[in-house]
């Protein structure tokens, strides 16, 4: 058992490692690939020896996420880089985690086709008159490209640029076949041909930087460089990567190094189809926004405002470039789309670039590229924008068609003027009510807020949430209950999952699982944490919302006085309470979930479900991707429950450990 | 007294090589030094290979003396895999490509003369960029 102070004040078990390995696949910060499931043969390298050697610094851990993306999206890979960075060793670990075959050619200027493509020998078999004189023997890329039962073959052509333009023009056919999964023909009379597959057969080309001393090294052509997923890295190692790799290998260093939330990108368990990827919100704005960016980062580059002193040239291709880019986002959608457009462009764009001023300058066209919600368009009424709710009920996945809630009266008004002030999408009543849940309601209740209120929770990124407490067929709206009223759904539209595993969930919090709900009633709920809560204790968090309160909230107002009496209890108990986390931790806790301040303006477990569910349904964006939120719950071993990181496993929750305390801040939200 | 201006012998850099993950190169002056150097890898209980495909592991040492950049391709190829653990080579007696997986139990030294290094290196293959450590008298 840690000390009562470490417990208190640390995050999830949650956290996140930047390689995660399971049975089935691995995940280079986030970027996931599978396993192969067969890997006898003897052309895997061995795992023990280079990770006996091998260490995870952030910039190794970076490389290998950019490996990672290209394989996992079946694109052809060229890394152009310094000797000492790295590159070899570096496909050569991943393939030995992964199981993956490495098919090595080195393409300097004494290799010839043969050796890659193979030949006509004489048949040393041969017994008979009728057994063929000559056989065909693989090289090293056939050898590659030849599928085989749970087989994952990966060809590795190192020095691609001190080849011979002969060699070159056959291995463009190669990375074509590959590409588009065709055939390549490896005789002149066809009788040999092999199908490939960008599945089974994956492939990385490296090269040391032309013009830096490297012997017999010359550019490759704009247009075999753009065959590939041109990935420029440093021609040395970075300071900051020398000193953290030597303390690991003096053994007084970890060999794995720790990196933020933000380094990590998201692999969706299922692509998303072409219908899916069109119905992304500001979909349509974004791509036209894309489009006005790719055309401009054709002409700085065309007029040499970028990559100027490059000596590899390369290209912006319209179609590859443009197809590239959607596969990424079909593969690695982590519900933002601002997010995920930007990290492709970064990738297919940027890392293309040598230097920080190059990338830099092409980042801010980067940063253009986004959809920003209208807030402001509706002047509809409040329920004709649900025109389009039915189709995700549940009745409606049952095929069978209901009738829409029809709002009426003082109710409507109140929905349509909260629209009018928060935005359509930051607005769950009713009728979200019904198509996330299936709950059709007999009675709205009003809102309870003004238009002021309504106007300041605009400006603190918050949303209103009607919450109901029973389901459709009056039972508890339980965790269990919102799990299997959109599990199915959500599997079939490919939404992923809404609890980080139900059983984790339901040892977790015991019976809670089953019987608790969420307090009904419209809550208005910040979208993010605050940001002043990060990296703060319970307590110190608490100070944060009565700031948020007093400064934000009531601002020039009075304070209500059931807000007003449960901050002086706080303040009152704050020293007490303190002492108490030190001493009794366990029983800080339950005095701490039971204060009034944090139950009027914390979630509760099923409150933090409940939302999170009704904004990613209706939004088809998650929110709390890489944050936690401290809900006012306390789990059934005794500690408050932050939940978060919100992907397509799931919503995480759990305990705390020291250093992740960055990652849990609060979510603020009240009632009344 | 000439003893005491001679670089580090030979065999101290045989010795040091155990166990490398890198293939080392030895670069002889001349010739003759070049006989004193295998002469020496013998005494010091290294296997001369005769062709890169006679590897073995489990063996204290080998060596293979590369006398001109004529079919260096195979042992340049060598000399690039030898780090990852699984070495891909064409076997031409079987006529086929075999996977060799090195123990790092033992070393592997490329011995050549220097102007042997001069010709092979110009012939477009960055053998210094490649191997370990390295040796000159």
């Amino acid at each position: 058992m840690e000390s009562p102070k470490q417990q208190y004040n640390q995050p999830p078990v949650v956290e996140r490692q930047p390689i995660e390995e399971t049975k089935e696949s691995i995940s280079y910060l986030g970027a996931r690939l599978e396993k192969a499931k067969n890997t006898e043969g003897g052309f895997v390298p061995e795992r023990d020896k280079l990770e006996s050697f091998f260490v995870n610094d952030k910039y190794a851990l970076e490389l290998q996420q950019k490996v990672a993306i290209a394989l996992g999206l079946g694109q052809n890979l060229l890394i152009e880089g310094g000797t000492a960075i790295g590159k070899t060793t570096t496909i050569a670990k991943m393939c030995a985690e992964l199981g993956y075959e490495l098919h090595y050619v080195n393409l300097n200027g004494q290799t010839d086709v043969e050796n890659l493509m193979g030949r006509y020998i004489p048949n040393i078999r041969r017994k008979k008159e009728t057994d063929p004189e000559y056989e065909f023997s693989d090289g090293s890329v056939t050898k590659g490209l030849r599928r085989e039962e749970g087989k994952i073959k990966l060809i590795l052509l190192d020095e691609v640029n001190a080849t011979h333009p002969g060699t070159l023009k056959r291995l463009n056919e190669v990375l074509n076949a590959v590409e588009q999964g065709g055939t390549v023909v490896l005789t002149e009379d066809a009788a040999e041909q092999i199908q490939v597959s960008k599945e089974t057969t994956k492939v990385v080309a490296l090269m040391n930087p032309s013009g830096q001393g490297y012997l017999g090294v010359n550019p490759l052509s704009k247009e075999l460089i753009n065959r590939f997923v041109y990935q420029k890295e440093a021609n040395e190692l970075p300071r900051e990567s020398f000193g953290f790799r030597r303390k690991a290998k003096r053994g007084i260093g970890v060999k794995t190094e720790k990196m933020p939330d933000l380094a990590f990108i998201h692999t969706s368990e299922g692509i998303l189809s072409m219908e899916q990827y069109n119905e992304i919100p500001g979909i349509e704005e974004i791509e036209a926004k894309f489009e006005e960016f790719h055309f401009g980062a054709k002409e700085l580059l065309k007029q040499r405002k970028l990559a100027e002193d490059q000596t590899q040239l390369f290209l912006y291709d319209d179609q590859r470039e443009s197809d590239r880019v959607t596969d990424y986002i079909r593969h690695h959608y982590n519900g933002d789309i601002n997010d995920t457009f930007q990290q492709a462009l970064k990738y297919y764009y940027s890392n293309k670039l040598e230097t920080d001023t190059d990338r830099k300058k092409l980042g801010e066209l980067i940063r253009l590229v986004e959809y920003k919600p209208k807030t402001t368009e509706s002047k509809r009424k409040g329920i004709e924008r649900e025109e389009k709710a039915g189709a995700g009920t549940t009745e409606a996945v049952k095929g069978v068609s209901i009738p829409e809630t029809k709002l009426e009266g003082p109710v409507a008004e109140q929905i349509e003027a909260a629209i009018e002030k928060l935005g359509k999408e930051n607005v769950f009543g009713p009728n979200e009510v019904e198509k996330t849940f299936g709950v059709r309601l007999a009675e709205v209740p009003d809102i309870p807020f003004s238009v002021e209120e309504l106007e300041r929770a605009e400006k603190m990124g918050q949303m209103l949430v009607l919450r109901v407490d029973k389901t459709a067929e009056g039972k508890p709206m339980s965790l269990e209950a919102m799990n299997v009223a959109v599990m199915e759904r959500w599997q079939k539209e490919g939404k992923g999952a809404l609890l980080s595993t139900p059983d984790g969930w339901e040892n977790f919090i015991k019976e809670s699982y089953k019987k608790d709900v969420p307090r009904s009633g419209w809550a208005l709920v910040s979208k993010e944490v605050l940001s002043e809560s990060l990296g703060k204790n319970y307590i110190e968090q608490t100070d944060v919302i009565i700031k948020t309160l007093k400064d934000k909230v009531f601002k020039g107002m009075e304070i209500p006085e059931k807000y007003a009496k449960a901050m002086a209890e706080f303040e009152s108990q704050k020293e007490r309470l303190t002492k108490l986390m030190n001493d009794d931790w366990q029983e800080a806790v339950k005095q701490l979930s039971a204060l009034e301040i944090t139950q009027m303006t914390r979630q509760t477990i099923q409150e933090t479900i409940y939302d999170l569910a009704m904004y990613y349904d209706t939004n088809n964006k998650r929110l709390l991707t890489d944050k936690f939120t401290w809900s006012a719950s306390v789990s059934s071993d005794g500690f408050l429950v932050p939940l978060g990181r919100f992907d397509d496993r799931g919503v995480g929750g759990g305990r705390w450990r020291s250093d992740y305390r960055d990652v849990i801040g609060v979510s603020f939200s009240r009632r009344l | 007294m000439e003893n005491q201006t001679k670089n580090t012998p030979i065999s101290k850099f045989l010795g040091i090589m155990t166990g490398s993950k890198e293939v080392g190169l030895a670069i002889a002056k001349n010739q003759t030094e070049l006989a004193d150097f295998t002469k020496m890898s013998e005494e010091t209980g290294f296997k001369r290979l005769d062709s890169i495909l006679e590897y073995e592991n489990q063996m204290y040492g080998q060596y293979l003396v590369v006398e001109n950049a004529d079919a260096f391709k195979s042992v340049y190829d060598f000399v690039c895999q030898y780090p990852l653990t699984v070495i891909s080579l064409f076997d031409t007696h079987n006529s086929k490509i075999i996977a060799i997986k090195p123990d790092y139990k033992s070393s592997v030294v490329i011995i050549l003369t220097k102007d042997t290094l001069k010709g092979i290196q110009q012939t477009g293959f960055d053998i210094l960029g490649r191997t370990g450590l390295t040796y000159q008298s």
